[in-house]
């Protein structure tokens, strides 16, 4: 394993932990009432979304894909804080950019369009770029699973039965 | 992205059988190509691509072992999960419910799982598999039986001859069009254009030119852009830009397992996979992270007088040990007042506690092998009532 993975294993483990410490202490969001299942899957996408800002924060901002992932995340948690439902999207913003950016990817020869719906910020970059961010998008995505599968470990084991 | 993964689904286990001898076929078909021409086109093309004829050749003849040995390894680990763990098939919903093409990524990459991926080598074996586990619930209910993984896994190694097959034929007829001037053209072309190490895709191209300067040499003595040369300042920025392309590629192919494949559709193909395999990983490795040391996970249950409230729980958790049987009764009741109201919010209780459902003879199978193999099972804790048994899962992936 290189060093700039090392340390960027080191920069992601260290951000994820905290944001998950934050997560699972108890805060105003969690103590709402809602039922069992709502629960545990909000809790769920809440770690999900703070394992890919971290990555991306960890990453480092020189990289078009983490600065298209944290801006996504940005505005997400705009829309989040300000509707009161959080499956409202509000019409304008609907219509406009994300369906005209997903149809453009769309209609990209197949294979190079699912590619840039996966990456993010993948539908604004040519084929050389977007094949360079992919290559350290997947290992920076390997690094995540690593990190998070041991965490999921560590926590299983200390709290087993 | 949905259709055509449904496509492969839909290839794989529909065709199980007609995909062997298809694939044997196409394996004949090459040999038969490389054997005719040896002599005549191997000479050209060694010198400017022979890297792409031997991938082809030799992925073409090592593939059924390489596709019959992930098919062992992808066996191994399902008999011995299918043996014991095979859960019960409301289980599956709250992962997969909406993607059954995850079901395919989990099974094309598993076996990359197994071997610990590159640095995974210092976690245990039954962490790896739980998550393996996870990954195979689906699978397990979705999948016909021990066969439908393995025509997966065939159907995806079969599909992958078919583009090689589809480049070798441009490769062989370009060369056959320059025929007329063997030597010295091809190889000042080769030497040239080797170097540069540009996939199959510039070879009818530059063959294309090279086809034309022979013709036309013939008539009258006129300088012509040589093979992997050209004149043309487009040309030029378009095979710059090939090349770069080719040389991402090749970088993308040592991070992503499986990338013996030389076509840039099928490699692309398998980037893609590999890029959604990972985010799924993430996803589920999202949902399994619970509790934590000393974190309070909110957990909802039922007072006397009606309506939810929250009880906080995680902190107590190694004090569960002790007295286990009590708080077992009170998951079994509220997950049986769970039950009553939706399936769905009541597996995801039981798998924010870690526990999972399963029939009870199945419960009894698992607990009868394994306390033959361990007499002392601390971990092993069974709560029997009615049809079904509530089982913790972390014991259940202990061999």
């Amino acid at each position: 394993m290189s060093a700039t993975t090392e340390q960027l294993e080191r920069n992601f483990t260290h951000r994820f932990l905290t944001s998950l410490r934050r997560i699972n202490s108890p805060d105003s969001k969690t103590t709402t009432t809602h039922a069992a299942g709502l629960v545990i899957r909000r809790r769920s996408l809440r770690i999900k979304r703070a394992a890919y800002s971290s990555m991306a924060r960890a990453a480092g901002s020189h990289r078009a894909w983490t600065r298209a992932l944290l801006s996504r995340a940005r505005s997400q948690r705009r829309r989040q804080q300000h509707d009161v439902h959080p499956n409202y999207i509000p019409p304008a913003q609907r219509r406009k950019s994300s369906v005209k950016r997903a149809a453009a990817a769309g209609r990209e020869m197949g294979r190079a369009g699912k590619l840039r719906g996966l990456v993010p910020g993948g539908s604004r970059m040519e084929m050389g770029q977007l094949l360079e961010e992919t290559a350290h998008y997947v290992q920076c995505l390997a690094v995540q699973v690593r990190v998070m599968q041991a965490v999921a470990d560590h926590f299983s084991s200390s709290s087993s039965m | 992205m949905q259709p055509c993964s449904r496509e492969m689904a839909a290839g794989g286990l529909n065709s199980p059988t007609t995909t062997t001898p298809s694939h044997q076929f196409q394996l004949h078909d090459l040999h038969q190509i490389h054997g005719g021409h040896h002599t005549h086109h191997f000479d050209p093309s060694s010198a400017s691509a022979d890297d792409f004829l031997d991938q082809i050749l030799s992925s073409a003849a090592s593939s059924p072992w390489s596709s019959a040995a992930a098919a062992d390894l992808i066996k191994s680990p399902w008999a011995d999960l299918a043996a014991g763990d095979s859960t019960h098939d409301d289980n599956n919903n709250g992962f997969f419910n909406d993607d059954p093409a995850a079901i395919n990524l989990a099974s094309k990459f598993r076996h990359h799982q197994i071997n610990g991926g590159d640095t995974n080598n210092n976690h245990n074996n039954d962490n790896k598999m739980m998550l393996q586990q996870q990954l195979l619930m689906a699978s397990a209910a979705a999948a016909a039986g021990d066969g439908a993984p393995l025509s997966l896994f065939n159907g995806f190694g079969s599909g992958s001859i078919q583009p090689q097959q589809h480049f070798h034929h441009p490769a062989t007829q370009g060369a056959g069009g320059g025929a007329m001037q063997p030597g010295q053209s091809f190889g000042a072309g080769g030497g040239q254009s080797g170097a540069a190490a540009s996939p199959g895709k510039s070879q009818p191209q530059a063959s294309g030119s090279t086809g034309g300067a022979a013709t036309a040499s013939q008539g009258k003595p006129r300088v012509r852009a040589r093979r992997g040369q050209a004149t043309d300042p487009h040309s030029i920025a378009e095979r710059l830009r090939r090349e770069r392309i080719a040389e991402r590629m090749k970088s993308l192919q040592e991070l992503v397992p499986n990338a013996n494949k030389t076509d840039k559709a099928s490699m692309l193909d398998e980037i893609i996979d590999y890029v959604k395999f990972l985010q799924l990983q993430v996803k589920v490795l999202s949902m399994s992270r619970l509790g934590g040391a000393g974190a309070i996970a909110p957990l909802v249950t039922n007072d006397g007088g009606g309506g939810d409230c929250i009880q906080a729980n995680g902190g107590s958790n190694p004090a569960n040990g002790g007295g286990s049987e009590s708080s077992m009764t009170m998951t079994e009741q509220q997950v049986a007042k769970l039950m009553e109201e939706d399936m769905g919010s009541a597996m995801q209780y039981l798998q924010g506690k870690g526990l999972c459902l399963m029939p009870i003879s199945l419960a009894t199978a698992i607990s009868t092998a394994t306390c033959r193999n361990q007499p002392s099972s601390p971990n092993l804790s069974v709560l029997t009532g009615g049809d079904v048994a509530v089982k913790d899962s972390t014991s259940a992936t202990k061999p």
